[in-house]
């Protein structure tokens, strides 16, 4: 027996010699080659009006419901009018090997254009674009510090929508909804919210439903609480089935894609929904059209257009470097998609509620609104412009 | 004061009774699960993994099957092959269970998504397959009734499954000689060899009844809870039920206790957000419960064996040290 564990005790230790010395091999091999000038073309510099060869670089997954299918629907329609090529590059949500991966696929030689995006990317980017100033990179949601490095300001562009102003407008929607006398809605002046996480991208959406609401009406109170992750779709619906019993007559799920459970406690309560990125009723109609019909509307953020744009004026050779981008409502890059749902609950059934609707997104469209950001604000503001969301507690 | 005041209306009412049945559903089926591994002595964190491919198989089998009850076997079927593979590699090989079950439960997570993915190309969820879910059942009379009929009636078939699948996890661990198997497989696998039981298979069998049980939790989870799979989505429900029945010490009974006090707290959780209470220190009452109530269970079993057991530990060490001679 013993003599047994002995033998596989050295057995073991052979073969891990073994594997330590194939790995060094390995590693140095690695290491030349990348000590070797890789065999580059001459510099593009000017890229107009010439064929781009463009990387994805998705943090997080696509097919995954969020702004990265949108944006590379935009990439694959520029590259059909331009005959330009996209590669994707999928992180899976793993952050450790953000920098390594990016550095070695710029490093590739194979791309001219990089896109990218989501806060968590901004550090990466600023430093790949450092390292590899003939690769040009465009970011969207996010904001990039060109201030502390104004060497990138050559070759970096970021886009940016403005979350809060379309939060406004599903906020401004949410309250007409809840005093309006609409099939579903009930006498209280109480609309709902269920936010992924605490994260400042997710209290800027809450800032703007907020002040959305309250510009139609003062009183109208929001309830709003968190998932905690943006996976656990049977506690987003436990969080919306809590605020419909409260009296919401809506709950805006900004936590795709657990925000489905949203869409599911408003069709079990028989309220209304509001989904995020994507069009939920629209995905719901194919599957489930029982429940497509209590989500009115979904907000989104069309990166894929802005992208799109971005890489046209590449193209074009009218694209401005070094510049954050920050798209307005005024764009038509945000929007609260008009559904079937929406034209027949809101547009169809309540054309003077559809009317003042109309009215609150001319006002943003003409810039004639303030609203409040979570973006670069303290957190004092923060926690301020929340505590507003019931205005029976002040 | 302020916020105690205003949450007890939102405690003492049918619908918080009714959101705590529901909540509870899966955290149940899981904890008759892991209580009948625990019996056997297979300690797994693979449940959450078996309820995810549950989830998985049990919605899109609706779909390809085109039927409610070929999603359900389905389902069972794939929670079953998971609690195999687990127990093949624990109990027949051997393998470090921790370990073991955390590479289980990271499989079936990037698994399932790329199935999901194969199947019907898509990354995070199945909204556009059409599928079936678990009937609401309402029953006759009892729904009539006031506040008895709020939280009784008009809940998933499943719930009714969970409600009685802890008699029949009861019923197997105390009544039938299968559970007294896997009882005196649990406590000493020694004392069963030397009767005659065959002390892997016995373990092998629970664990296939434990995925039954998990199986029925990730089905509830993609056709009841929410109509379609999105990924990941037991998110840590696995571990609940694991710590209940951790709690509850193998009995069936008291996992459903467990189980349903975990539920409470989730949903009292869930009501205190909703009063702007802070939404982190919300989100960990239930966690904080789980600790505590491990802690009473730890010290209380302590101190049962300093009382009574002194006696039987010299001889368990002994007869230990025996079976290592050997």
């Amino acid at each position: 027996m013993t003599r047994g564990v002995y033998d596989l005790k050295e057995k073991m230790k052979k073969f891990l010699t073994l594997l330590l010395a194939i790995l060094m091999v390995l590693t140095l091999a690695g290491c030349g080659q990348k000590e070797e000038p890789a065999p580059e073309e001459p510099e593009v510099t000017d890229l107009t009006g010439k064929p781009l060869r463009i990387l994805q670089f998705v943090s997080q997954t696509l097919g995954s419901l969020s702004c990265e299918d949108l944006v590379y629907e935009g990439i694959q329609k520029f590259c059909a009018e331009t005959g330009s090529t996209v590669d994707t590059f999928e992180l899976n949500y793993d952050d450790t090997h953000t920098a390594s991966s990016l550095a070695e696929l710029c490093s590739s030689g194979k791309y001219d254009v990089v896109v990218t995006g989501y806060w968590s990317i901004e550090e990466y980017v600023e430093q790949a674009a450092q390292d590899f100033p003939d690769i040009k990179f465009m970011v969207f949601d996010c904001t990039i510090d060109f201030d502390s490095y104004p060497e990138i300001k050559n070759n970096v562009s970021s886009y940016l929508c403005k979350q809060n102003t379309l939060a406004f407008a599903a906020g401004a929607l949410g309250a007409l909804m809840t005093e309006s006398d609409l099939e579903l809605a009930n006498e209280d002046k109480v609309i709902g919210f269920v936010g992924g996480g605490m994260i400042t991208a997710i209290d800027d959406f809450l800032i703007g439903y907020i002040q959305g609401a309250h510009y139609i009406d003062p009183e109208v109170k929001v309830l709003y609480s968190y998932v905690g992750n943006w996976e656990d779709s049977g506690k987003a619906h436990d969080l919306a089935h809590d605020q419909y019993v409260n009296g919401a007559d809506v709950s805006f799920g900004v936590c795709a894609p657990a925000s489905f459970g949203v869409c599911q406690a408003a069709y079990e309560d028989k309220r209304y929904a509001f989904g995020v990125d994507t069009d939920h009723s629209g995905q719901l109609a194919i599957s489930h059209p029982e429940q497509a019909e209590y989500t009115v509307s979904s907000a989104v953020k069309q990166f894929g257009y802005a992208i799109y744009d971005g890489l046209k004026s590449i193209y074009d050779g009218t694209i401005v470097w070094g510049s954050n981008n920050s798209f307005d409502f005024d764009s038509g890059y945000l929007e609260m998609i008009e559904t079937d749902v929406f034209n027949k609950v809101i547009k169809e059934g309540k054309p003077e509620l559809y009317a003042k609707y109309e009215e609150v997104v001319a006002d943003l469209l003409a810039g004639k609104i303030e609203v409040g950001t979570a973006v670069g604000a303290t957190t004092e503001y923060v926690e301020a412009e929340k505590a507003k969301a019931d205005p029976s507690a002040n | 004061m302020n916020l105690f005041s205003q949450l007890l209306p939102l405690i003492f009412s049918a619908n918080f009774l009714s959101t705590v049945i529901r909540v509870a559903t899966p955290l149940i089926l899981c904890a008759m699960a892991a209580c009948i591994g625990k019996q056997a002595n297979v300690q797994t964190i693979t449940y959450e993994g078996m309820m995810l491919f549950a989830a998985l198989a049990g919605t899109l089998g609706t779909s390809y099957t085109n039927s409610l009850i070929g999603g359900i076997i389905t389902g069972i079927i794939a929670s079953v092959l998971i609690a195999a593979i687990y127990g093949y590699f624990n109990i027949y090989l051997d393998t470090y269970d921790t370990l073991l079950g955390i590479a289980m439960n990271n499989f079936s997570n990037y698994f399932t998504i790329f199935l999901l993915f194969v199947l019907i190309g898509r990354k995070a969820d199945s909204s556009t397959v059409v599928s079936y879910n678990y009937p609401i059942i309402n029953i006759p009379i009892i729904k009539d009734i006031p506040v008895i009929g709020t939280i009784l009636s008009g809940q998933s078939l499943v719930t009714y499954f969970a409600i009685i699948s802890v008699f029949v996890a009861h019923f197997i661990v105390y009544k039938s000689t299968l559970g007294l198997r896997i009882r005196s497989v649990g406590r000493s696998p020694e004392a069963a060899s030397s009767l005659g039981i065959d002390v892997r298979k016995t373990k092998m069998i629970a664990m296939l009844i434990s995925g039954v049980f998990a199986g029925l939790a990730g089905e509830f989870m993609s056709m009841s809870y929410i109509s379609f799979f999105t990924k990941n989505m037991v998110a840590g429900r696995g571990f609940i039920g694991i710590a209940a029945s951790n709690l509850a010490l193998g009995r069936p009974l008291y996992g459903l206790l467990y189980a349903l006090m975990f539920a409470v707290s989730q949903v009292i959780a869930n009501q205190l957000q909703m009063l702007q209470f802070t939404y982190q220190f919300a989100n960990m009452i239930p966690y904080i419960i789980t600790i505590i109530g491990l802690c009473i269970t730890g010290s209380a079993e302590m101190r049962k064996e300093k009382m009574g057991g002194k006696a039987k530990d010299d001889k368990k060490k002994k007869g230990k040290e025996e079976v290592k001679a050997e």
